[in-house]
Formats: structure tokens, C-alpha cells, sequence
């Protein structure tokens, strides 16, 4: 439960600075232009700095720098300690004691925001959109990519809807591509873009070798999908969308965000999917996360877990007989039956992550999702209680 | 007749107008008069007007002399009669270098910040190059001229597209990315 940004001292940034956070030892081997290099100090050591008769961009200390640098950049006084730490990516800009974690290295959940607009407007959007003009996110993804660690196991791409990008997008993931060929990259998107046939051959002829399209159908039926996503023929473009990625060959995991207006059918989503969307290498099943969107419209989306977990035996079990992955997000493992268990994964992004006083004395805290740091008392199941032994 | 309308009669160019496009100056001048954006009154379907496409025409030919490095014959020398216009190079470009600023500056992350000389055309990073290579192959993909990968590499397979795309066009067969494939592709110069 790290936040991604905490404040500094910060000086000697000229507009935005992008940099990678790295100690003096790393920093000499790393294959990276010094001058995107902050170096971190625990303490002021300018020597072994000066020793390396490198320009780096500057020094980055948890303390406090005593006297001036000359030149170059200089982060200290960080108001929230380990929110920046060595391996990190960080933007600072002029005039701002911001400082905010592009990347950091360990975390389960690094995701690049492609932009902030979205041709969706879905009820419980945890982060809804607006209509910005932030092209400048797409230097800010090729900036980070250049310096995420080489051994990445997995980035993600979020939005907004990052197909909005038009063929920026494509030159994002063509700097993945060469970059870093060994991380998975994970985007989310409703997919209605590529009911362009066109659009999507461009952006799997860009052959990224381990790229995943996590794409949401909340219904088999199109008036419900298009409710949640509140815009009409939104499931006839993504159904067509998904098609199109499944043509070029592309890797697709179904999201279904379970709700009010869907739980009703999610045993007719299992049949749809397995029927017509068989090509998915996994379908998650997710519960809502209480932020956004989601707050404004509680009454029209809540339902409590412990409310879904028919429905949800029956869809998961169906897809998982019939050999399709199937995976729960987001659903602390008390609320969850026995029989359901070995589908929950520990969902929830690090930086979000909590658990309550009620998990004092569970056996399955180390193995469970835990809950968002957004969730309050009317998003409670009333199913939490700790695990204790046989249940 | 609304103020809009009369400053449209004033102008006397609501045809024009209603394509939607119009060269910068007379947008400006209308921009200026109304100051609202290029609405025009009336019916927009009568007597459209055919405009020429400006798009990058006030552009430098920045792009054109980037071919694949395998490719090391040289080149025509392209001098061309159109003032303003650069030509290319008649030596094979050399690899354009990241500018690194002087180390006694406060370094910039970003080096299309660093101020620009007078007249000169900054040179374009290969990122830059990159990227617009990117861009040629997908809209050659869109038109049906390209199949290869889109990996930002003007390769054999990407400068038989583009000549290709310029037959069809009825433009010289360069195999380039100059101005007036750029131009007919839809593509911009940044």
C-alpha cells in the first residue's frame, strides 16, 4: 500500500524531467545516458559521485542534502519514505515538489497511462475519463519504457482508452517490442476500436511476442453491456473488435466486472463466451473496486459478493470444465466458497492493497487479494470474517 | 442576418468556408473577424469549392533522405527549384546523433527543448525517424500497399510499398518518405 506519489524538495528541474532512480554502483553499469540518471545517496557522498566523471542527471537522497549542487537536479527531504526508491522511474517537474513513481521496480502493478480520454462512459469506471488534451502522455510511456528494468517480468497499459492513441499506440508498442521483448505487456481497452478491421491489423503487425488485450464484455446480451458502458452499439463493436484481434492472432482475456444489472445472467455470459468467444486465453471475473464512477452510481451497481457467488460457481465452473482459464478477481477469498478458491488471485495492485481489522487471525491473509484502499462500510460483504481453520 | 452572417457576406466566401478547410491566412483573417471558430451560415452544399491540400506546406523535406542502412549507393543530388524547400543530402545521412546538452546545463530530458537555431532544421532523432516510418507503414497498410510488420525499419519491403503508393499517386517513384507521399498518405511533419 505504497502510494505512487509523495512530495519533496526538489530542484534544479527545467520543465519535466523523466529519470530512473539508481544507485552509483548500478548506475555505472547500467546501459542507460547518465544524464536520465538520478543517483541516490543515503547520505551526501559527492566523492564516490565525482569519481565516476559521469554527467549524471542529478542525486536523489531520503535525507537531507546539505549546500547547494552546482548543477543538475537534487531530491530530498521525501515526504513519504520507500514512495521513491532505487530502480524507480520518476517524473519531477519544474517549480513542483511532486514526485511521482512512473515505475517501480518490484511492484506487481506497473501501469503506464496511455491517456485520460475514453469513448466509453462505464457506471462503475474506477477511472473515469476526461476530455483532455494529454498527448503528452505518449512521450511520457516511450520516456518510461527506455528506462524500465531490462528483466521486467509484466507492464500494463491503462487509460482512458489507449486505442484512442490511433497509431502512437503502435508506436508504443513497437518501442516495447525492441526494448523490452521479455515483458508482458497487458492493455486494457473496451476493444471498440478495432471493429476497425484496418486498425487492427496495424497494431498486431507490429508482432509484439508477449502482448495481452484485456477486454471487457459485461453481458451476452447487447442491451446490458451497452447500459454498463453507457453507449449505444458499444457491444456490437467490441464483439466485432474482438473478432478482428482473434483474426490477427492477437491474445485476448475477457474481463467481466461483476454488477447488479449482469449477475443476473453471468451463467448466459459463460455460454456466450465459450460459444463465441473461445479464442480467449482467459475470462476474469471481477468484483467492482469502489472509486470513481462506482461511488456515484452505488446504487445502481452494488450487490454484495456474498450475492454472487451462485452465479459466479456457475460461470467459472462452466468455462473451467469446457478447458478455458478462468481466474477471480478481486474477491477476498472469505467471501469466496471452498470450491471456488483455487480460481482467486492476488488481484488488487500493491500501491491500492489493504486488509481490514476484521482479518486479524485469518489463516488466508498471505494468499488473499485483500481489499481496495477505496472500500468503505456500504462496500462491505457481509460475508468477511477471518478464516480460521475448515472454513 | 445574424453579426456571423454579415461578417460571412463581408468576407464573401461561404463556399469556401463551408469545406471545413481553408488556408491559415484566410482562418486567421475569419478567426479574426468572428472570433469563433469556421462556421459558415446557409447551405453548406451549395457550390463546394475544391481546395488544395495544405497539409505540411509549409513543411521542411526532413524525412526523405532516411532509406534502410543496408542501402549505401549514393544518392541523386536533389536540387530543387521550389525555394525554401532542403534537399536531401547527397552524401548517404549519416546517423543523426542524440544531443546531449553541455554538461555544465541543468539537464533537459526532452531535447526538442533545447532552443533552436535560426534556419536550422533540427535534425530528427532516430526515434523521431522511427516513428514516422511507423506511421508510413500503417497508412500503407490501411491503403492495401503494405503487408510486412510495422517495426519502424524503412526496409526493401516498406520503400517498395511507398514506391508502390506513388505510382498509384502518380508521384515520383522515390521510395522515400518526402513531402508529397507524406502528404498523400495524411501524415503530418511534427
Amino acid at each position: 500500500m505504497l502510494p505512487l506519489h509523495t512530495r519533496a524538495r526538489v530542484k534544479g528541474v527545467r520543465d519535466t524531467a523523466i529519470v530512473k532512480v539508481l544507485t552509483v554502483d548500478e548506475a555505472v553499469q547500467a546501459e542507460i545516458d547518465p544524464e536520465r540518471c538520478l543517483i541516490w545517496l543515503d547520505r551526501r557522498d559527492g566523492n564516490d559521485l565525482e569519481k565516476t566523471g559521469r554527467p549524471w542527471a542529478g542525486i536523489v537522497s531520503a535525507g537531507d542534502l546539505e549546500g547547494d549542487l552546482a548543477d543538475g537536479i537534487a531530491v530530498d527531504r521525501i515526504g513519504m519514505p520507500g514512495v521513491v526508491a532505487p530502480g524507480d522511474v520518476i517524473r519531477l517537474m519544474e517549480g513542483s515538489s511532486r514526485v511521482s513513481v512512473l515505475y517501480r521496480r518490484g511492484s506487481n502493478s506497473n501501469t503506464m497511462l496511455a491517456t485520460e480520454r475514453c469513448n466509453s462512459f462505464c457506471i462503475m469506471c474506477s477511472q473515469p475519463p476526461r476530455e483532455v488534451d494529454d498527448g503528452w502522455l505518449v512521450d511520457e510511456m516511450l520516456e518510461t519504457i527506455s528506462l524500465v528494468d531490462r528483466d521486467e517480468a509484466q507492464l500494463g497499459i491503462s487509460g482512458g482508452e489507449p486505442t484512442l492513441l490511433g497509431d502512437d499506440l503502435l508506436v508504443v508498442l513497437d518501442r516495447a517490442r525492441r526494448l523490452l521483448p521479455n515483458t508482458e505487456l497487458h492493455i486494457l481497452s473496451n476493444g471498440r476500436r478495432f471493429a476497425d478491421e484496418a486498425f487492427a491489423r496495424t497494431v498486431c503487425a507490429v508482432r509484439h511476442p508477449k502482448l495481452t488485450w484485456g477486454i471487457p464484455v459485461y453481458s451476452d446480451c447487447p442491451e446490458i453491456h451497452d447500459y454498463v458502458v453507457q453507449a449505444r452499439s458499444a457491444w456490437d463493436e467490441t464483439l466485432v473488435g474482438l473478432h478482428n484481434l482473434a483474426k490477427f492472432k492477437a491474445n485476448i482475456e475477457i474481463r467481466v466486472v461483476v454488477q447488479r444489472p449482469n449477475v443476473e445472467r453471468l451463467g448466459e455470459l459463460a455460454y456466450f463466451i465459450f460459444r463465441n468467444l473461445t479464442f480467449a486465453g482467459h475470462v476474469a471475473f471481477m468484483g467492482l473496486e469502489p472509486i470513481g464512477f462506482a461511488r456515484a452510481n452505488y446504487e445502481k451497481i452494488w450487490i454484495d459478493p456474498a450475492d454472487c457467488m451462485h452465479a459466479l460457481s456457475d460461470a467459472v465452473f462452466f468455462l473451467a470444465n469446457r478447458g478455458m482459464s478462468v481466474s477471480l478477481y478481486n474477491y477476498p477469498l472469505c467471501t469466496v466458497p471452498v470450491e471456488l478458491r483455487p480460481f482467486s488471485r492476488q488481484s488488487i495492485s500493491d500501491w491500492k492493497n489493504t486488509f481490514l481489522p476484521d482479518c486479524v487471525g485469518c489463516t488466508l491473509r498471505d494468499e488473499c487479494c485483500g481489499f481496495f484502499r477505496s472500500m468503505d462500510g456500504k462496500w462491505k460483504s457481509r460475508a468477511i470474517k477471518p478464516v480460521t481453520g475448515e472454513s | 442576418m445574424t453579426w456571423r452572417g454579415r461578417v460571412w457576406r463581408l468576407l464573401g466566401w461561404p463556399a469556401l468556408a463551408a469545406g471545413g478547410m481553408t488556408t491559415a491566412a484566410l482562418g486567421a483573417t475569419v478567426a479574426a473577424a468572428t472570433g469563433d471558430g469556421l462556421e459558415a451560415p446557409g447551405s453548406p452544399d451549395s457550390g463546394s469549392v475544391l481546395l488544395p491540400n495544405t497539409l505540411n506546406a509549409t513543411a521542411e523535406d526532413q524525412y526523405a533522405a532516411h532509406r534502410s542502412h543496408s542501402s549505401h549507393r549514393s544518392h541523386r543530388s536533389h536540387r530543387s527549384s521550389s525555394g525554401g524547400v532542403r534537399q536531401a543530402p547527397s552524401t548517404p545521412a549519416p546517423q543523426p546523433q542524440y544531443q546531449s546538452p553541455p554538461s555544465n546545463q541543468a539537464p533537459s530530458v526532452i531535447p526538442r527543448t533545447t532552443p533552436r537555431i535560426e534556419r536550422t532544421i533540427p535534425k530528427p532523432t532516430p526515434q523521431d525517424v522511427s516513428r514516422m516510418v511507423i506511421r508510413v507503414q500503417a497508412a500503407l497498410m490501411r491503403r492495401g500497399f503494405y503487408n510486412g510488420d510495422i517495426d519502424g525499419l524503412l526496409g526493401p519491403k516498406t520503400r517498395a510499398a511507398l514506391r508502390a503508393f506513388q505510382q498509384t499517386e502518380g508521384i515520383p517513384q522515390t521510395g522515400r518518405m518526402d513531402i508529397a507521399t507524406l502528404t498523400r498518405l495524411g501524415i503530418s511533419i511534427p
